[in-house]
């Protein structure tokens, strides 16, 4: 390892085989092992700036890994001063990536995104008579229509968690507190991918609303040890 | 895996990379490109990538206003 500049890194491993191209600005890719598992990482005298492109030139090296085997996906925009530190920061969590890496192996990610229909407040009686409703009466509604979206989410999360390794309901981050807006992160072994795009599509049939499904990705939402 | 044939729209495909470049996978070390101000400015930053200002409020949790878009902190 040169002075010259710091390592990028785009994932964990604990194998990896031939020509592994290029990865950010066209620097190299490079193996650095520790024990069990291996950074792949590229050198930079600059910190590599974000940006779209960018984001997807890290997932596209995190892709090529993913191809290979197993793989702990970084988070954009890591980095360490040298290949030492490198290597020190890789041994002070071996047992935990060697872990993780049995958690993801043969396994993807898949996101699940969805507006579900959210119930508005009956209006029986008309305006006039919403109007008269007293707080209480207003509150039960609130609660009832509350406690129905959130059964809907249910509807929508429970059959995919059961075709996934593992999932996570996600915040659905809504400016507006809408509240039939729903996110989930699903951990699915690679030949159950096409089952779990079937099942999303005929959950979105039934439920209603707007259900969208992207990946594979790899396990960036399952590799968080606590960290996240 | 670069295919991704279940995804609706670039947009939602951006969307969900960035939530995971950015939010999910591993941290080692004490360094980090984008601290969380930036990572602020990257969802600012989508609106521009992403149509209508509808959506990004709905998914972003940004609510653009007159004077420029206010990112709320429970955005991220």
């Amino acid at each position: 390892m040169s002075d010259a500049g710091r390592l990028y890194i785009y994932g964990i491993v604990d194998q990896v085989s031939g020509d592994l191209g290029l990865g950010l600005e066209g620097s190299p890719l490079r193996v650095i092992k520790a024990g069990r598992v291996a950074a792949v990482a590229s050198e930079h005298v600059q910190a590599p700036e974000s940006g779209e492109e960018r984001f997807w030139q890290h997932e596209a090296v995190v892709e090529r890994l993913l191809e290979e085997g197993a793989v702990l996906p970084m988070r954009f925009g890591v980095t360490v001063a040298d290949e030492r530190a490198l290597k020190r920061l890789l041994r002070a969590r071996e047992e935990e990536f060697v872990g993780l890496l049995e958690v993801v192996r043969g396994a993807v990610e898949l996101s699940v995104r969805a507006e579900l229909p959210a119930p508005e407040p009956s209006r029986v009686g008309g305006d006039d008579a919403a109007a008269q409703r007293s707080g209480t009466e207003y509150m039960r509604e609130r609660g009832r229509a509350l406690r129905s979206v959130e059964q809907t989410k249910e509807q929508l999360h429970e059959p995919l968690k059961d075709l996934a390794r593992r999932s996570l309901v996600l915040e659905a981050r809504t400016a507006h507190g809408f509240e039939g807006a729903f996110r989930g992160a699903y951990l699915v072994d690679v030949e159950r991918v096409d089952a779990f795009a079937r099942c999303v599509e005929s959950l979105a049939e039934k439920l209603g609303g707007e259900v969208s499904c992207t990946g594979p990705w790899p396990p960036y939402s399952f590799v968080d040890g606590g960290a996240r | 895996m670069t295919e991704r044939p279940f995804s609706r729209t670039h947009d939602v495909s951006l969307l969900d990379l960035v939530d995971r470049l950015l939010v999910g996978g591993v941290v080692i070390g004490g360094e980090i490109t984008l601290a969380v101000a930036d990572v602020d400015l990257v969802y600012v930053g989508l609106r521009a990538l992403i149509g209508s200002v509808e959506t990004i409020e709905r998914d972003l949790g940004v609510t653009v206003t007159a004077s420029g878009p206010v990112l709320e902190r429970d955005a991220l």
